[in-house]
């Protein structure tokens, strides 16, 4: 990308390292750096009416999807720092990912506990004459809940903490 | 590191694949050349082979090298950490701790699983959200710079010794008991070898995807030889523990063992087994 990226006047002095680049040296968007990535969008996005339909902004929108990869501004962190939303996605998800290592650890210690000092407990057979041990029924419900936890958080990350990122990220353009 | 750590199972994927063929050796002196297994040894390394000649093309950066380029898709991410996971430990050293120990092997299982979700609840999303490549580079931004990558690299150094001392001892076993006709320090070296090429030359792409196809033959195999087991019993756990205590030379012991079957239960050694355990995928896949 050096053809597009060159610092004004010169080489990039290293003092601005994470300054952005002036608007006239960003990269160009990927729709007009590869056209077979353009045609593709094109094709992909046709029928959507949502989608704009002149050219010049669909480049603008094929952009905007390119910038979720370049890093941000020291003024967009700044802004998204001051952002209420964004206190408040760092308090729900560090309160649910707390919560839940509390809970899988709680239950291993359990189990670890029941273990050490409840053999006789864990070696009685689930019914009497029968061969299945509770221990056996306690050690497979541990790996499912350990299972189920985690599809839980990965629900909650896949739902409402990428929608408040992304709402976020489009507040702060 | 992750790529690091995500190879020394690879080498034996290939063995994974060959349930029947353990018992293709006969007692009577010199033992027949295992043709069935070397030839699928030899099929599933040309195969991971030409996937890293893949990669290998494919990769031009840093990005491309450590991370994939990032085109890693959350599934197939998931399904090459279920490789790392399910490797020689898992299908060559639980299944014989819970063969000779009974419920006392069931515990490394539940273990090693539950540091799983910790990770992914604490650790995985700040990881990320820095971009870095590796758990130095974390640390090194936050911190110190020098002291910190020399700290990160010599307990990287220690951690994947002990790891790779485990692997290659199961890899080079596995391989040598399968082909008689190769020794064991042979089969660690072509074990070895094997490995240095997969990941010098593919980078994380040709390991991320030769992890996901040993991850799918593992899952595949484990599920079906599960179901089949159970059909045998007409899928009852129940007829299938009574059989199993039935022929099993410890008999009862093997459902009721919380410690290794002979020895006395200790709470003080269970306890510091389930930390341990519990530790291992904590410490072992930040890094």
């Amino acid at each position: 990308m050096g053809k597009f990226c060159k610092w004004k006047g010169g080489d990039r002095p290293s003092h601005a390292r994470n300054e952005s680049f002036p608007p006239e040296c960003e990269r160009p968007p990927r729709a007009a750096r590869d056209p077979d990535y353009s045609l593709a969008r094109r094709d992909k996005f046709a029928n959507d009416t949502r989608w704009v339909t002149s050219d010049t902004e669909r480049v603008t929108q094929n952009h905007r999807r390119d910038e979720r990869d370049t890093p941000l501004s020291n003024s967009q962190t700044e802004r998204i720092r001051q952002d209420p939303l964004f206190a408040q996605l760092c308090q729900s998800r560090s309160r649910l990912a707390w919560t839940l290592s509390a809970l899988v650890l709680g239950i291993y210690l359990a189990f670890i506990l029941l273990v050490a000092f409840g053999g006789d407990f864990m070696a009685a057979p689930l019914v009497t004459g029968g061969v299945t041990t509770v221990g056996i029924v306690v050690g497979i419900a541990v790996i499912l809940t350990a299972i189920l936890l985690t599809a839980v958080y990965v629900w909650k990350a896949n739902t409402t903490f990428d929608d408040l990122t992304r709402r976020l990220l489009e507040r702060s353009r | 590191m992750r790529a690091l750590s995500r190879f020394p199972g690879l080498a034996v994927a290939p063995l994974a694949l060959l349930p029947t063929a353990a018992f293709a050796q006969t007692a009577a002196g010199e033992p027949p050349i295992n043709w069935s297994a070397i030839v699928m040894f030899l099929v599933f390394i040309a195969f991971t082979l030409g996937i890293t000649y893949w990669a290998a093309k494919r990769t031009k950066s840093a990005t491309d090298f450590y991370a994939a380029g990032r085109g890693i898709s959350a599934l197939q991410n998931g399904l090459a950490i279920a490789g790392d996971y399910m490797s020689a430990a898992s299908f060559l050293g639980i299944a014989a701790l819970v063969y000779f120990n009974g419920f006392y092997g069931l515990n490394y299982s539940v273990g090693w699983l539950v540091g799983w979700p910790i990770v992914l609840f604490l650790i995985s999303e700040r990881l990320r959200n820095l971009g870095k490549y590796t758990f130095a580079d974390v640390a090194a931004y936050r911190l110190k710079r020098e002291p910190v990558r020399v700290m990160a690299a010599l307990s990287t150094l220690v951690v994947v010794i002990f790891y790779l001392i485990g692997q290659m001892v199961g890899a080079g076993q596995l391989l040598h008991t399968l082909v008689p006709q190769i020794q064991y320090w042979q089969s660690i070296i072509i074990v070895g070898v094997l490995m240095i090429i997969y990941v010098t030359f593919g980078g994380m792409k040709a390991t991320t995807w030769v992890q996901i196809i040993k991850a799918a033959l593992l899952l595949g195999g484990a599920t079906l030889m599960a179901i089949l087991v159970l059909a045998h019993f007409h899928f009852s756990p129940g007829a299938m523990f009574a059989e199993a205590v039935r022929i099993h030379p410890s008999h009862n012991a093997i459902m009721q063992s919380m410690a290794p079957i002979g020895s006395k239960p200790n709470p003080i050694e269970a306890i510091s087994l389930g930390l341990t355990l519990i530790s291992a995928p904590l410490a072992c896949r930040t890094s």
